[in-house]
């Protein structure tokens, strides 16, 4: 594999990894958030 | 390997430096698993029928061996580039985890101790110091918001780590005890998989970089940096162990806030239930993230001392808070116990950057790693401190939030050394500044391609 072949293949990667840790993130926070609301509405 | 190698991951010209926080963020939030570690523990002491204490140990092990790896191989990560740093680190993580399996399905603890503690330990110390330097090289305009980016994933490793342990707990086996191992095998694969695909994306900017129309700004603060110090003068310096002491104080408060966080608001409220406990928990690890890329990118406005007078000057004032006004509004305790965290947070993304100030981009890196010491020692008195003065006060008879009060005012006092301690920080003496034409070890030994280009935003 060239060097030129790593860099192209990792630009797609590099936005798919985005794309995973984003959504890990956003699903994490609003379950987080929605099982933290229980504090104040018993 | 040589596709792991320092020269092989420098970026062409015009990459775009936001295709780079991806990979720390994918890296960190695999190592931040361990702050849920506790998910285990219930399952752990039943399958070895072991104490809270034996099996607490396994936590331990893995948070001194990660300030160790972080101190011991931060020239080595700075040699070695980012990439192989990670590959290493994904690898120790993956093989910790395995290891520990292997403890679990023989019920030889020994074995979790020497697989998730140690081998694992040394991934998290690799892991953690592995895109910080990388991502302030990528933002110099901005270095509060990149060890921002590099780090906030460590906050909240947790929140993805405790459903997914749940899940796979509730699902691999017909008891607990039975899926532990199982359990572990696939979270080790899983997180291997991610901190391998963070590695493949990490690139570092070609020497010389800069982003497009950005010029550096003149030295203007008492403490900025007006020359480069390398990790083995940095030690030797005094703005280093007072740094220390700003981020042992910082962290020893906020530990042991996190470590007692469920049953405290249980103590404080005796109305909430578990599930809300949970949320709860669920709610610092946000607060603890969040604290990270905000207060961090807020440090690149304000300055990084000022930023410090705020987590541990307004620190202060909130444990005080808590202590004394905690039992009045569950809503004030939740809210100011969130702006503790945030702050615990906050003070771990910011502390690179202030070293970047304090001694230049030359082994920044290196240094980091040598500062991390102060979380194993913060590690180890944080929960020593609120755990010994509950024990105390439980013997005489005390509940709820009377508990907590006389740990949280020991914090207080421990806080405003860390207070003095940042006020005191002055610019490093010329003597430990390296010569003009100096070049980092890392540059030494690779030929790196070396060009201006105009970056992308």
């Amino acid at each position: 594999m060239t060097m030129h072949d790593l860099t192209k293949a990792s630009y797609p990667l590099a936005w798919a990894l985005w794309a995973i840790v984003g959504t890990g993130l956003l699903v994490g926070v609003s379950q987080t958030a929605i099982k933290a609301a229980a504090l104040f509405t018993g | 390997m040589s596709v792991l190698d320092r020269s092989r991951t420098v970026a062409p010209a015009g990459y775009n430096r936001w295709l780079v926080p991806p990979a720390a963020l994918a890296v960190h939030l695999s190592i931040g698993q361990v702050y849920a570690l506790s998910v285990f523990k219930d399952a752990l002491r039943e399958r070895f029928d072991a104490s809270h204490t034996a099996i607490g140990v396994i936590f331990s092990i893995s948070i001194v061996m990660l300030g160790l790896s972080a101190a011991f191989g931060g020239r080595w990560m700075e040699r070695n580039g980012p990439r192989k740093t990670m590959v290493v680190a994904a690898l120790a993580w993956g093989t910790g985890f395995a290891i520990g399996s292997l403890g679990i399905f023989s019920q030889q603890l020994w074995l979790v101790y020497l697989g998730y503690g140690f081998v694992g330990g040394i991934g998290l110390g690799l892991g953690y110091i592995s895109p910080v330097s990388t991502l302030i090289k990528w933002f110099p305009d901005r270095p509060g918001l990149a060890t921002g980016l590099a780090i906030m994933g460590f906050g909240g490793g947790a929140m993805l780590a405790a459903p997914l342990s749940t899940f796979l707990l509730a699902n691999l086996a017909d008891t607990e005890t039975d899926a532990l191992g199982p359990a572990w095998l696939a979270m080790g694969g899983i997180y291997m998989t991610l901190m391998l695909l963070g590695a493949a994306v990490v690139r570092v900017p070609p020497k010389g970089w800069k982003p497009e129309g950005w010029q550096p700004k003149p030295r203007a603060s008492s403490l900025a940096a007006t020359g480069q110090v390398n990790a083995k003068n940095a030690i030797k310096t005094v703005p280093f162990w007072l740094l220390w002491i700003v981020l042992f104080t910082n962290v020893t408060a906020g530990i042991g806030i996190l470590e007692n966080a469920k049953p405290m608001i249980q103590d404080y409220y005796p109305q909430v239930g578990a599930a809300a406990a949970g949320g709860f928990v669920g709610l610092l690890s946000i607060a603890n993230m969040s604290g990270r890329i905000g207060w961090s990118t807020l440090s690149d406005f304000i300055g990084r001392r000022w930023t410090y007078v705020m987590y541990l000057g307004v620190g202060a004032l909130a444990y005080t808070t808590v202590a004394f006004f905690g039992p009045k509004s569950i809503i004030l305790f939740v809210a100011v116990m969130v702006v503790i965290i945030s702050f615990y947070g906050g003070g771990f993304a910011t502390i690179p950057a202030y070293l970047k100030d304090v001694f230049g981009e030359f082994e920044v890196g290196a240094i980091h790693g040598r500062l991390l010491t102060a979380w194993s020692a913060a590690g180890i008195a944080g929960p020593l401190i609120i755990n010994s003065v509950l024990d105390v006060l439980e013997g005489r008879g005390l509940s709820g939030a009377d508990l907590y009060r006389p740990s949280l005012l020991v914090m207080v006092g421990i806080l405003l050394i860390g207070f003095t301690a940042n006020l005191l920080v002055r610019r490093v003496p010329e003597k430990f500044h390296e010569h003009d034409d100096a070049v980092p070890d890392h540059e030494k030994y690779h030929d790196e391609p070396e060009l201006v280009p105009a970056g992308k935003e």
